[in-house]
């Protein structure tokens, strides 16, 4: 028997792993997913609470006390704090060198298509974003139909990397690995001399190496003689896929079992306890015995829950009863993306201070269940979960855990 | 998110391609991408390509003879595509369209091979060392002069079994819980010592082992396209073993791929969705699942020696060092966790520690292909690279040819979970314990 199970590999569960190694070396680990998550369609950074002005803290503080059910809320300021530092001390051993000193403020970052966005946290790659200057040169490559940096700002240049032509297009992640070689980068940096007359940093769509991410940022600047800084890219993110990478080595490293392929089917309980999950594997049904679950399988979007053309939502493995919208009319508001949010990213499951899920009489579904991440309702009104996605998985992933580990 | 087991019929191998999302995290953790330019990745050749393909029409792309098969993408898909599947798949209509290949049909038959080499062993032994005979062998059939080839013992396991069952060695005790044990091609032709070690630890638990008469699994013919040949190996294993699965008597292997293919590819790749296949697949472990089982309800035998009464050869390969796991992808698929990794834990003085690192790339038959050998030493330098920085002399792998494929590329040795389970019960086969 495990002494924490958690389900689902995206910034939730993968952080809630680390989180637990720290606080219980010795703990008896498992994490179970379908398939690789969130990270690596996102961009990498990591957002609190995007549209805060000043101190993000004090205004995560603040949408608390007006939102007493909302996941911060419920995971308190305090886990917050303590899931960001952790995260950063962790990302630094990783090599990718997040930053969360405090007090936490909003950086300006740059994206593909020229709009700007705030989060509080960069890995390194996007970091050179404050030293941008006046005169950014925005560099694509040459026939990639991924990125095109005439959109993203008004210098730009298109060069040509020594890549032997292939019949096909390249993904984010090929030109990564072709950046982790020193000579290309040098290549590379040949290149564009000629474009950077007087600019003052150089952005590159987010693929500034994989393995070797730190020592490519290293060797552009030294060659550039400019900052140097990347931008998100179409998926798969390569930012993401860093974090995905380190955090799976630090994981199995430290002797964790980390199984990415089949789905969780169902939980299984022996009345208010939770004795284990069965996965749908190969041939039969696997039971894995745990003292404590955190489920960490994201919304509509991140495959924790479902939903059906009668208008239904409901999480597909505990029945955890779901607070949605049943007027399917709202579904379909015509602003995806909406800065005040749209209902159906706010769908999802309740929970209490210590993280338990609610069943429909309010109380805890089961004393050793806990939730993380986006499958936590969010309350109509409050921000868009977009604005906040990856410091509301930390918070309740750090929270969960706390609580999870508390268990006899 | 569509609910997969609310639709069945999305469940078919190829309608899982509906599901695809085109999000690319099957191409970005593909192994065989990042080496080669002539693989465009499981997401192009597989979900993409698959609106083009037509049971009357030839093939649309024939760069999926370059998918090794080692299902990472279908682990890492987040919506369930069964994208390896589709790949075989279509590698099989592609292999039916470009006709007979010598090569692919030899690698695919190594079934054969083992038994009828067996009596020849020296010869043979001798012969597949022998530098001119393998260039030879490369420029008239392309398989690869590189690639490690296993040695015919000289004896079969079957052949030991029939042996050990007339002498009576051990007394038939009608009332122990019985258990069928598969013991796969390369445990009968060049690896008896594993059948043999995995018989008496099982026995050892208190089981009475029956070895009925057996089929290989057909992965190898799977592979290499030659699905009509590997359908009859699979009829002929549900034939004789789904009745113990009906029964509830489990049945057992010792190679996680040769498990793995009757407890899915039957079903996913090949397509059989009889009964039969379906009790075979529910009934059917690999060896460490089923202990690993077997310690859960509390009835493993746990009289484990710690690595400092191991034998004095095998403790001078540990060392001090950890034990690398490398959970080969067929293991993967299984879905089953890391039993191998959960037993090793129970040894004391033992610390295995499973290798970040994807597939090995040896895939089988796929980097025993000339054309493809230096795609599946690149596949696994990652792998490599990592036994050697431990400093481990000894390594741990569940699958045939991912060990001699590792063995070789990084010196290190690399046994079977139950050869170290075997040491710490202190069983030894008749033959060296460390064969290396």
């Amino acid at each position: 028997m495990d002494d924490l199970l958690i389900i689902g590999a995206g910034w939730a569960g993968l952080s809630a792993a680390a989180f637990a190694l720290h606080r219980q070396p010795n703990a008896k680990i498992r994490l179970i997913a379908q398939g690789i998550g969130s990270p690596i369609v996102t961009p990498g950074w990591l957002s609190v609470l995007d549209s805060a002005k000043g101190d993000v803290l004090a205004a995560v503080r603040d949408l608390i006390t007006r939102h007493p059910d909302h996941p911060y809320a419920l995971a308190g300021a305090p886990a917050l704090e303590s899931a960001l530092r952790l995260f950063a001390q962790i990302s630094t051993e990783i090599g990718l060198g997040y930053r969360a000193e405090l007090p936490l403020h909003n950086t300006h970052v740059f994206t593909a298509l020229g709009a700007s966005q705030t989060p509080a946290s960069l890995p390194i790659g996007y970091q050179g974003a404050a030293q941008a200057g006046a005169q950014p040169l925005f560099v694509g490559f040459a026939g990639w139909r991924d990125y095109y940096p005439a959109l993203s700002g008004g210098r730009f240049a298109l060069i040509t990397p020594p890549i032997s032509n292939r019949p096909w297009d390249l993904t984010p992640t090929d030109y990564a690995r072709h950046f982790d070689q020193p000579a290309f980068c040098e290549a590379v940096a040949h290149a564009l001399k000629p474009h950077l007359n007087d600019a003052t940093s150089v952005a590159f769509p987010a693929v500034l190496g994989l393995a070797h991410h730190a020592e490519t940022l290293q060797t552009l600047q030294t060659a550039l003689d400019v900052p140097v800084f990347e931008l998100p890219t179409l998926p798969p993110s390569v930012p993401g896929t860093r974090l995905f990478n380190g955090l799976r080595r630090y994981l199995l490293d430290r002797r964790v079992r980390l199984q990415v392929g089949h789905p969780v089917g169902c939980g299984v309980l022996d009345g208010k306890r939770v004795v284990g999950v069965e996965v749908i594997a190969a041939g039969k049904p696997q039971f894995f015995g745990a003292k404590a679950v955190i489920l960490a399988t994201g919304n509509l979007y991140g495959g924790g829950l479902f939903s059906d053309d009668y208008g239904r939502v409901w999480e597909g493995i505990f029945g955890i009863p779901v607070q949605y919208t049943a007027d399917r009319q709202q579904w379909f508001n015509a602003h995806m993306l909406d800065e005040r949010g749209h209902a159906v990213h706010h769908f999802g499951v309740r929970a209490n201070t210590h993280m338990q899920p609610l069943g429909a009489d309010g109380e805890p579904l089961a004393e050793n269940l806990f939730v993380a991440g986006h499958i936590m309702a969010h309350p109509i009104g409050a921000p868009s979960p977009f604005e906040m996605a990856e410091g509301v998985a930390l918070a309740t992933a750090y929270r969960a855990v706390e609580s999870a580990l508390m268990q006899p | 998110m569509t609910e997969l087991r609310e639709l069945p019929y999305l469940q078919e191998t190829p309608f899982t391609a509906d599901h695809c999302l085109k999000c690319n995290i099957c191409t970005q953790a593909c192994p065989v991408v990042p080496v080669t330019d002539l693989f465009p990745g499981p997401k192009t050749v597989g979900p993409q390509a698959q609106r083009f393909r037509d049971p009357d029409l030839p093939s649309p792309d024939h760069s999926v003879d370059y998918c090794s098969g080692c299902g990472i993408c279908t682990l890492v898909c987040p919506h369930g595509v069964r994208v390896m599947e589709i790949n075989t798949q279509a590698k099989a209509q592609l292999a039916a369209a470009k006709g007979f290949s010598l090569r692919n049909w030899v690698l695919g038959h190594n079934a054969w091979w083992g038994v009828l080499g067996t009596p020849f062993a020296p010869l043979l032994n001798w012969l597949f060392r022998f530098k001119p005979f393998r260039w030879m062998a490369e420029k008239t059939l392309g398989i690869s002069a590189r690639a490690a080839f296993p040695t015919w013992a000289g004896y079969t396991f079957r052949g030991w079994w029939r042996r050990r069952q007339k002498r009576g060695a051990v007394p038939a005790e009608e009332s122990r819980p019985v258990v069928v044990y598969y013991h796969g091609c390369s445990t009968n032709s060049y690896e008896p010592r594993i059948g043999k070690l995995a018989v008496q630890i099982l026995e050892h638990n208190g089981f009475r082992v029956v070895v009925p008469p057996q089929a290989c699994c057909g992965l190898p013919l799977q592979s290499n396209g030659l699905f009509a040949e590997a359908r009859q190996f699979a009829r002929k294993n549900t034939q004789s073993l789904a009745d113990y699965a009906r029964r509830g008597v489990p049945i057992v292997g010792t190679s996680g791929s040769c498990i793995m293919a009757l407890k899915g590819d039957y079903e996913h790749v090949l397509g059989l969705h009889d009964a039969d296949t379906k009790a075979l697949a529910r009934g059917i472990y690999d060896i460490s699942e089923f202990l690993w089982n077997l310690h859960r309800q509390g009835k493993l035998k746990t009289d484990f020696r710690p690595v400092s009464a191991f034998p004095p050869e095998v403790r001078a390969l540990i060392g001090d060092s950890i034990v690398p796991y490398h959970a080969p992808c067929q293991l993967k698929a299984h879905g089953m966790g890391r039993p191998a990794l959960d037993l090793l834990d129970l040894i004391p003085e033992l610390r295995a520690v499973e290798m970040d690192a994807e597939c090995c790339g040896i895939a089988g038959t796929y980097g025993y292909k000339a054309e493809k050998r230096q795609i599946a030493e690149d596949v696994g330098a990652p792998l490599f690279r990592r036994i050697r920085e431990s400093g481990a002399q000894l390594a741990v792998c569940d699958t045939e040819t991912c060990r001699w494929h590792i063995a070789q590329m990084s010196g290190a040795h690399v046994l079977h979970p139950v050869e170290l389970l075997a040491h710490a019960y202190g069983i030894t086969p008749d033959s060296p314990a460390v064969s290396v």
